[in-house]
């Protein structure tokens, strides 16, 4: 192997930095070199799963996200994220503990139906977080909400509320703060009352984000429904 | 396009035996298409195309190439200046990336579908050698490495190549159940 670039340095070109000269250098050696492209391809593979298990954080995560969004690889997250359970460690102690905590939450929850009448919540619920989304908003209206997601959530439903369209389909845009799109998502149909979608929590990113709703015509054309400005808080 | 000449021309100078010549033409045409997607060029297979066909005509016109896989690198550096700034093609690539579907539970039941195809040694080694986090992955690599008699970098390859039909697997899998959930619901 020619090459002497450490770890970092490769993450800083797949992160699109250095000069022209130096990305150039770095060009020759992963096209001549195939170790040299199978250590940029497993650096790569880390920092994926390193993002779906989790452990980047604040703006290293946001740019790996934005790494997989511009290179057209953001679909390999959602496989990175299945691999990081199969491969999470599994201590035969843990499991026991696992299982008692589940006899003791169902002795609780059966406690909770009988003498509060309630019934117990979901544990699945915990998983995922709604937003609420009004209608009738517009780009000019300069309203901004907020998503909290907590390090458990795994999903996020969009709760938009819409007015009856003659539409046959809707379309969901969600950009950055830099106006780079982060996600798209189209459906059949349109419901009264309200559109739900659901996105993965790890398709948000930290920061400002804007979501833009739209109705699609029998013959595919676009017109906007509503557009809302959101916080996420990480 | 490519002449059969151009072809042969290309292939000869890779390896004296045809099947390697081909196995080292796919393997360097990746390298290509990986070079131009990190470059964040919307067109990284069409670009890794032309520069193959470019280094095939340039051997075929009998120009004197040293290394093979350096003049290619060469001809592909150029050949990305001459398509668009920066900026443009992250924005191309942008528009065409593939978006995540919602139900995580549906990637976990692929990637075991996708598993139990795997050979069980094949399946052992994956999930032994992407568990672990930070400096821990070093030392299970060097670890395994060492317990199957192997080259950090063979240990290394061959890992990568299962984990890219195991990633090409599981999107098959979701994009059959995103197709099949497209023709299903007609209403929300």
């Amino acid at each position: 192997m020619k090459h002497q670039y450490s770890r970092a340095e490769i993450e800083n070109y797949l992160l699109g930095h250095g000069s022209e000269e130096e990305r150039a250098r770095f060009a020759e050696e992963l096209i001549a070199d195939a170790d040299f492209d199978a250590l940029i391809r497993e650096v790569e593979a880390d920092k994926v799963d390193a993002l779906a298990r989790g452990e980047l954080k604040g703006n290293d995560a946001e740019a790996w996200r934005e790494f997989l969004a511009s290179t057209g690889q953001l679909d390999r997250l959602r496989v990175a994220q299945a691999l990081a359970e199969r491969v999470r460690p599994r201590r035969p102690f843990r499991v026991w503990l696992q299982v008692a905590a589940a006899f003791l939450m169902m002795v609780s929850a059966a406690w909770w139906w009988t003498w509060r009448e309630k019934p117990p919540v979901p544990l699945v619920a915990a998983l995922r977080v709604n937003l609420d989304l009004p209608r009738d908003v517009t780009r000019s209206a300069g309203k901004e909400g907020q998503l909290q997601i907590a390090g458990k959530v795994g999903e996020v439903e969009l709760r938009f509320a819409v007015a009856e369209e003659p539409a046959s389909g809707y379309r969901l845009r969600m950009r950055n703060a830099a106006g780079n799109l982060l996600l798209e998502r189209e459906g059949k149909g349109w419901p009264t009352g309200t559109l739900a979608i659901v996105v993965p929590a790890a398709s948000f990113p930290q920061g400002m984000i804007e979501l833009e709703l739209l109705a699609l015509g029998a013959n595919g054309s676009e017109s906007p429904v509503s557009f809302h400005r959101v916080r996420v808080v990480r | 396009m490519i002449e059969k000449a151009q072809l042969e021309a290309l292939l000869g100078r890779l390896d004296a035996d045809a099947e390697t010549a081909a196995l080292r033409y796919e393997e360097l045409r990746q390298r290509l298409i990986r070079y131009f997607r990190w470059e964040r060029s919307g067109e990284a297979e069409d670009l890794a195309d032309e520069v193959l066909n470019r280094v095939a005509r340039k051997l075929a016109d009998g120009e004197a190439i040293e290394v093979v896989e350096r003049y290619a690198a060469g001809v592909a550096r150029m050949l990305l200046r001459e398509s668009l700034t920066r900026i443009q093609r992250r924005d191309v690539a942008l528009k065409k990336m593939v978006v995540p579907e919602p139900v995580d539970r549906e990637a976990l039941a692929g990637l075991d579908a996708c598993l139990a195809e795997l050979q069980p040694e094949q399946a052992k080694l994956i999930l032994r050698y992407y568990a672990g986090q930070g400096s821990a992955h070093i030392a299970v690599r060097n670890q395994m490495a060492m317990e199957l008699g192997l080259e950090l970098n063979a240990l290394r390859n061959r890992a990568l190549r299962i984990r890219e039909r195991l990633e090409a697997c599981v999107q098959r899998r979701l994009g059959k159940l995103r197709d099949k959930s497209m023709n299903r619901d007609t209403s929300i």
